[in-house]
């Protein structure tokens, strides 16, 4: 039965001027904003190629005055490649917040971390802006990219393929026919949602295949989309499928599936942004402002003992390093214990994200169009969890340089170039995106699905009678 | 009166009347019979007002709908085959909505007095017209007429999906109103209840008035017959002139 | 007449179960959407007074600072919220919320806490004007697809024709009943605001409601429009939805993506290069910064007729200081003017797109009365720098004047810790209304063009209804 109703559907399809525009105009909207996703990937890239470029220009003029017998460049006598801090300098690495095989499907996501971080000691990650220049005006009309598509445009076309299904049928007469030929109405109905939700998942299912070939991501990114998406269309089909069995006419179908619609992708959305907007109310930064500026000279006026004591804990391997009296060890480790404050501050801003992440989880459970929205992001390694990946990566390779310059300063030795160099390789020079969490979603995904088909059935029944 | 005088009504490709000439007198019920097709709706549609005539006249009380739509409207009623009202007003509401966007401003009490003449019970007038029969609608329906004081009515198929008793009960209210002096149109197919409502038929096929008979002269024949005859006649001549 | 089927428009509403509904949820929503935004609003307000006693308390209570080291200290200012926020954050939830004022250097916007729900900021925020700009609509679109296309199917539309109602009339009444529905939304939110507001703007509240007035003018014409143009209500629905759609969540968006890629912005390394390649090498490329410092420091020595700078009486650096900062201020001018101007192209040419989305106009307007959108954002910058800049000429000159030598002939400084509590704190004038709206010819045009454009639908409706549409 589902294949004479995919049947039926097809040629619903090619003869209807309006569903033949809307098919097509999904497949254009989305192949064009992957286009500009990966037209913005380029420019992450360029971002990253240009950095690693004036890395290595640095790098190359160190080793030039390494090779010249030279403290460094000739006009500024006050550089001096033998201490640890102008080696600090000079090897500042660039770290690249490398883009997920995936990254150009949400290249429209309002996070926008850091790409590439300048890593010396004395380095921020908490103070570091993305490499985009945002219009703010065009940032808040929601963005448009394969997310939005695949999220808001997708369903839109099950709600328009299928919007008469089972409404006709009953308005029209057609349902007493249908039952008297194939024995069973309801299994008609549902033949004529599976078609439509085939074909929806065809349009997605060729979007994602452009995607993923554009983007040359793996199978294991590419299966995943497919699998979200499948999944996706999958709830809006078993929606359709519940309304098509109680739909009076078309009309009372247009309605309910609009009235769905908007309560999953437009109203339960805009309550977790209002609780989002609630949740940020308070925050106006003051650790990462008025509290880090002055924590430099509230360590200044540390006790000795607590000073030391602190530094010990975040930096264990220096225990036992430090200079006799400790007094001239003091300036490096009040810088080293500006490491310990940003580790401090990064795990309190961690509280906070994982406040929004709890948040954004809660109300995934409450449409699965959040849950979709947010596995998708995860999937293009967009998000602010891979943000703060990155930004934890780049705290731990300065305090690495911190280390190590806190060490030669304490040590009194004169560096060389294998100290330079070995400078140079401490730092990671790329930081992959963390690993994607979509199992969750996906879960929640399916549930939504079951939830739908088994309340459906309930209320169908008590419809019936 | 309600005249129609040579009247023609092309719609692209088609010539849905061919010259019809028709006069319904003050006090009287002209049953207009004809098959699907015939061109009956068109005819309502134009006494009305809602359509425009390619040529010829036609006459509401003497005023040419035509010319001065508005005036014309102003003295015809409209009652067809499912009276369509607001389901969520009462009896009493929905004929005082009517009355008022007719000019007329009616109390309760009056559109009481107005539902009794047309038949529907005291106990209905306050329940809300969702809750109505298609019968007890058209009550309401020529309530309304009544109500505007209207000098003639159009009635389309209103005896259509009636149970006996309330076509029957239909017909009386039919009779009272050309009683009471108004020119009556009744579009029908139900050749029992023309006969028995009607003081003239008229027979229209293919957009022309076939045959008209007095409600005396209807009673003498067989009327089944007849309106099969010509129909068939008609239809067989439209037929072989498609053909050629 | 008008007034008849207006009552009567009304009564069906109130009676009709479904219409009671989505009246009744559109009161919910506007009232919980006035509450809460300005719940919200109180806490962030409470938060920003105190984060800006934190850094005043700060700058007035560290000591032993030169200036030019108070110059590197610096201060913050914490972004006030837009007069009307509470009924439009605007982009408050995407522009920075903190901007640190230091020398020698302009730094951006940073903070942006929302961010953390990347994935909820997709989609838009229910707050009251959310629930003005696309929830109403939607209000209207379900109350209104049936007003005239039910009528039609019904037969009643043949009755009402039959009982003399004009058709100009009968359009007329059923759009004003649809927009006194929307309007009472309108003035339950907006009440709503005025009851929990602590501070009003009368003049901004005034033309936010005939803003949303107007609209939903628009909206109303259009839905009775749609309703008498199609031949079932399930026709009149399913275009209303679509046009909702395209026009509250998609075209947006589209917008946005257009001016994107019709006026791509530079990236953020590639501007801080050149501003700062400017910084060092001059503007024109010729006139690197050590030779500035060296002919200036020539032309004060000259002016105080000695050789060397230990016998100044002022203090060089100081000077030095502050021509740097009046050259950086240049470069700042020329390229952020430049970035300015490319991010005013980017908003007009998504402007274009209010003429077919009168949505569209209405948020950007909205955004215009409340203060909260892009005009006030970078008058905001603008206001920032200012204040940076004056706080930071003042450091500089009492760097440069707050010395004397001493009978050693060494320079001492006379600075005193009044000096820098004297400092008066930020403080921001929001932009006035009329210039907000001046900067939006655009919008107001576009507003104005759908204003006639769906006031004359009515009338070629009421025509084609007059025509036989009453069929």
């Amino acid at each position: 039965m589902i294949r004479t109703a995919l049947v039926l559907e097809l040629r619903n399809l090619l003869r209807s001027p309006l569903r033949l525009l809307v098919v097509p105009l999904v497949l254009v909207i989305g192949v064009f904003v992957l286009v500009q996703g990966q037209q913005d990937v380029d420019r992450w890239q360029d971002a990253i190629d240009t950095g690693q470029l004036a890395q290595e220009e640095s790098i190359a003029e160190a080793l030039g005055y390494f090779a010249d017998g030279e403290k460094g460049p000739p006009d500024r006598s006050w550089v001096d490649l033998g201490q640890a801090h102008w080696q600090d300098m000079y090897a500042a690495t660039r770290i690249a917040r490398m883009p997920a095989p995936l990254s150009s499907i949400a290249f429209a996501s309002a996070e926008s971390g850091a790409v590439t971080v300048r890593v010396n000691r004395f380095a921020d990650p908490l103070l570091e802006q993305g490499n985009k220049i945002e219009n703010p005006a065009l940032v808040a009309a929601g963005g448009l990219d394969l997310v939005t598509v695949l999220a808001l445009l997708l369903p839109l076309l099950v709600l328009a393929l299928g919007v008469e299904v089972g409404g006709y049928e009953r308005s029209a007469g057609v349902l007493p026919l249908v039952r008297v030929q194939s024995g069973g109405d309801r299994t008609w109905i549902w033949a004529r949602c599976i078609a439509v939700g085939a074909i929806a998942a065809t349009v997605g299912l060729l979007l994602c295949f452009v995607a993923v070939l554009t983007a040359g991501a793996d199978l294991g990114s590419g299966l995943t989309l497919t699998l979200l998406v499948l999944a996706y269309v999958a709830f809006w089909t078993a929606l359709l499928g519940v309304v098509a069995q109680v739909s009076r006419n078309p009309s009372h179908g247009a309605v309910a599936l609009g009235a769905a619609w908007i309560v999953f992708c437009v109203l339960i959305p805009s309550i977790g942004v209002e609780r989002s907007a609630a949740l940020a109310a308070s925050d106006f930064a003051l650790d990462l402002t008025v509290d880090a500026r002055d924590a430099g000279s509230a360590i200044s006026k540390m006790d000795e003992d607590d000073l030391f004591a602190g530094l010990f804990a975040r930096f264990p391997e220096l225990k036992g390093k430090e200079p006799t009296p400790r007094m001239s060890g003091r300036r490096a480790a009040n810088e080293g214990m500006r490491i310990a404050v940003l580790d401090a501050r990064m795990q309190r801003r961690e509280g906070r994200g994982d406040a929004f992440a709890q948040l954004v989880s809660k109300m995934s459970l409450a449409t699965p169009t959040l849950a979709f929205t947010n596995a998708l992001e995860q999937l293009a390694g967009r998000g602010p969890a891979a943000a703060r990946e990155f930004n934890k990566a780049v705290a731990e390779a300065a305090g690495v340089r911190m280390e190590h310059a806190i060490a030669a300063s304490w040590s009194g030795d004169p560096q060389d170039q294998d100290d330079f160099s070995d400078l140079v390789h401490s730092t990671p020079t790329r930081i992959q995106p963390p690993t994607p969490i979509w199992r969750g979603s996906l879960a929640i995904l399916l549930a939504w699905v079951l939830l739908i088909l088994g309340g459906g059935a309930v209320f169908a029944r008590r419809f019936r009678s | 009166m309600i005249e129609l005088k040579d009247v023609i009504m092309e719609y692209p490709g088609h010539r849905a009347l061919d010259g019809l000439c028709l006069s319904v007198p003050d006090g009287q019920v002209y049953g207009l019979l004809g098959p699907n097709g015939a061109g009956k709706s068109t005819t309502i549609n134009l006494i009305t007002g809602l359509l425009q005539p390619t040529s010829g006249r036609i006459l509401v009380g003497g005023i040419d709908v035509t010319a001065e739509p508005e005036r014309a409207r102003g003295i015809l009623a409209y009652v067809s085959e499912s009276v369509a009202l607001y389901p969520l007003l009462s009896g009493i509401e929905n004929l005082q909505l009517f009355s008022r966007l007719a000019g007329r401003h009616l109390n309760r009490r009056e559109c009481s007095e107005c539902l009794d003449r047309a038949g529907l019970q005291g106990d209905a007038h306050e329940r809300r017209v969702g809750t109505y029969s298609k019968g007890m609608r058209q009550k309401v329906g020529i309530a309304i007429a009544l109500a505007k004081e209207a000098r003639a009515v159009v009635l389309d198929e209103p005896s259509s999906g009636l149970d006996p008793s309330a076509s029957h009960d239909l017909s009386t209210h039919v009779r009272n109103l050309a009683s009471d002096g108004l020119a009556v149109l009744m579009a029908t197919h139900d050749l029992f209840r023309a006969r028995e409502t009607c003081d003239s038929v008229g027979l229209l096929v293919n957009g022309g008035l076939r045959a008209e008979w007095k409600a005396s002269e209807v009673k003498d024949r067989d009327l089944e017959a007849a309106y099969l005859d010509i129909v068939s006649d008609h239809s067989s001549a439209a037929a072989a002139g498609s053909t050629k | 007449m008008i007034r008849t089927l207006f009552l009567n428009e009304w009564r069906a509403l109130l009676r009709d179960g479904r219409g009671a509904v989505v009246l009744a949820v559109g009161v919910v929503l506007a009232l919980i959407s006035s509450w809460t935004s300005a719940s919200t609003h109180a806490r962030q307000d409470f938060a920003r007074n105190a984060a800006t006693d934190a850094a005043r308390g700060a700058w007035d209570e560290r000591t032993g600072d030169s200036p030019h080291s108070r110059a590197h200290y610096g201060d913050y200012v914490f972004r006030p919220s837009g007069p009307l926020a509470k009924l439009d954050s605007g982009l408050e939830a995407v522009t920075g919320r903190v901007i640190y004022t230091e020398g020698h250097r302009q730094n951006s916007a940073v903070h942006k806490p929302q961010q953390e729900a990347a994935s909820l900021l997709r989609y838009d925020r229910l707050e009251p004007s959310t629930v003005l700009q696309l929830l109403a609509p939607l209000v209207l679109v379900l109350a209104g697809f049936g007003v005239v296309s039910s009528e039609r199917e019904s037969g009643r539309l043949k009755l009402l024709w039959l009982q003399g109602v004009q058709p100009m009339a009968l359009i007329m009444a059923k759009t004003f009943a649809l927009w006194t529905l929307g309007a009472a939304l309108c003035l339950l939110v907006v009440g709503a605001h005025l009851v929990f507001a602590e501070e009003i703007d009368l003049g901004r509240t005034v033309v936010f409601l005939a803003l949303h007035f107007t609209t939903l003018w628009v909206v109303a014409a259009v839905v009775a429009a749609v309703s008498a143009w199609s031949r079932r209500p399930g026709t009149a629905a399913t275009i209303l939805l679509s046009c909702w759609v395209l026009g509250g969540i998609v075209m947006p968006r589209l917008a946005a993506m257009a001016a994107t890629v019709a006026e791509p912005l530079p990236g953020r390394d590639a501007f801080q290069a050149a501003m700062e390649g400017d910084r060092e090498q001059g503007m024109d490329g010729h006139n690197p910064r050590d030779q500035r410092r060296m002919d200036l420091e020539q032309q004060v020595l000259d002016e105080y007729g000695v050789s060397s700078r230990s016998e100044l009486p002022v203090n060089l650096g100081g000077l030095i200081m502050q021509a740097d900062e009046e050259y950086g201020a240049q470069v700042w001018d020329k390229h952020f003017g430049e970035l300015e101007e490319h991010l005013q192209r980017q908003y007009s040419f998504a402007g274009f797109f209010s003429f077919l989305n009168p949505l569209q106009a209405t948020d950007r307007l909205s955004m215009a009365v409340a203060g909260t959108g892009l005009t006030s954002h970078l008058d905001f910058l603008r206001e920032t720098e200012d204040f940076r800049r004056e706080m930071v000429r003042k450091l500089n000159e009492e760097d440069a004047f707050g010395v004397h030598l001493d009978a050693n002939g060494k320079r001492r400084r006379t600075t005193t810790q009044d000096f820098y509590t004297g400092f008066e704190a930020f403080h921001y004038e929001p932009l006035s209304l009329g210039a907000q709206l001046s900067r939006a010819k655009t919008d107001i045009a576009a507003l104005i063009f759908w204003l006639v454009g769906a006031t004359a639908i009515l009338g070629m409706t009421a025509r084609r209804l007059h025509r036989g549409g009453v069929l």
